[in-house]
């Protein structure tokens, strides 16, 4: 018999345990907090339907984060998103859209080393997330990511050299400890 | 990174968000329970490819009921059990094959039925030398020969309604 659901109380515990980390992954993907909050509640309702077939917390883990870094994606890539921008995120971004392309957005003097993870791009605030504060191995990252464990090396290298030019430009930061 | 991580712990799910999310799960997980499962799921997909059997049933057998009866009788599809009443056998009639006009030969050899007073009538050639028809009437077959394998079709059915009204 195909099981299709689970006990409340399995929910409930990964609910309290990967509410955090999916919380921050998606305050790091999205624009606004709205945004976060809706990837987050997504990202949790699917976990509803999905959940009796991930078989152990790691997997759960590396699930949650693919999932909350693909739903990221797709809000941004719908075609309602590309044609609405809010005024908070244009604001956020100091009304130049085009530079997070480029990795480096406009980041004010008050800003912190979150802020410069955040103007990196996706990719690379996803590596640098997991590896700095998840403490996630090359191997579980590149799992979760779906890729090769030399590109989440790569990634993990460009990110360093993008924040240290970002935190460089700012003038300050603790270069010796990235 | 001690920085980064110190501003990664300052960030929370709201416990809001996080309350009504929770209870939005619970009605999920509430509402896939009570959706059918296992055998039952099953038993759900089962009835439509049962429905779809059945059509396809329906079809084949109205088909074959609807081919049954628009198809040419010939002699060798003659219903299971008919009898045959009478013997055209020996009648004296003479060899009729070498006189057949082309007309009645494409007759004969189409094997088709035709309806002549209300009675279907198969034409039937055998060992090529003996030209009989064979028909039905109430629900035997009888067979009779040809008299005049010369006469024109038109002469040789207005011989055949003179030999079922008898």
């Amino acid at each position: 018999m195909e099981q299709r659901c689970v006990d409340d109380a399995r929910l409930d515990a990964l609910i309290t345990r990967y509410s955090d980390m999916v919380y921050r992954l998606a305050v790091l993907r999205c624009h606004t907090k709205e945004d976060a909050e809706d990837v987050y509640q997504e990202v949790f309702i699917k976990l509803v339907r999905y959940a009796a077939k991930l078989e152990d917390e790691e997997h759960v883990k590396a699930w949650l984060i693919r999932v909350t870094i693909n739903q990221c994606n797709s809000l941004y890539t719908s075609s309602w998103k590309q044609r609405n921008r809010s005024l908070d995120e244009l604001h956020e971004q100091g009304a130049e859209p085009a530079a997070e392309d480029e990795g480096l957005t406009a980041i004010s003097e008050d800003d912190g080393i979150l802020d410069a993870v955040r103007a990196l791009k996706p990719a690379y605030r996803d590596v640098i997330y997991l590896f700095y504060y998840e403490d996630m191995s090359i191997r579980s990252i590149s799992a979760a990511l779906h890729t090769t464990e030399t590109n989440v090396k790569v990634r993990l290298n460009r990110a360093r050299n993008k924040l240290k030019e970002i935190l460089e430009k700012k003038g300050a930061g603790p270069y010796g400890r990235l | 990174m001690e920085d980064f991580k110190k501003a990664i712990d300052q960030i929370h799910a709201p416990e809001d968000l996080t309350a009504r999310t929770r209870t939005r799960m619970f009605q999920e997980n509430a509402r896939l329970r009570q959706e059918k499962t296992g055998p039952a799921l099953y038993l759900k997909r089962w009835s439509r490819q049962i429905v779809a059997v059945a059509a396809c049933l329906v079809l084949l057998i109205g088909g074959t009921v609807v081919y049954r009866n628009t198809r040419p009788i010939t002699w060798n599809t003659l219903p299971a059990g008919t009898t045959i009443v009478g013997e055209g056998g020996n009648t004296g009639l003479p060899e009729i094959q070498p006189a057949l006009t082309p007309q009645l030969a494409e007759l004969y050899d189409s094997g088709k039925t035709r309806k002549i007073e209300g009675v279907p009538v198969v034409f039937v050639r055998e060992e090529s030398t003996d030209v009989y028809i064979a028909y039905w009437r109430d629900g035997d077959a009888e067979r009779t020969y040809v008299s005049d394998p010369g006469a024109t079709e038109k002469e040789f059915l207005q011989e055949v309604r003179t030999l079922l009204k008898q």
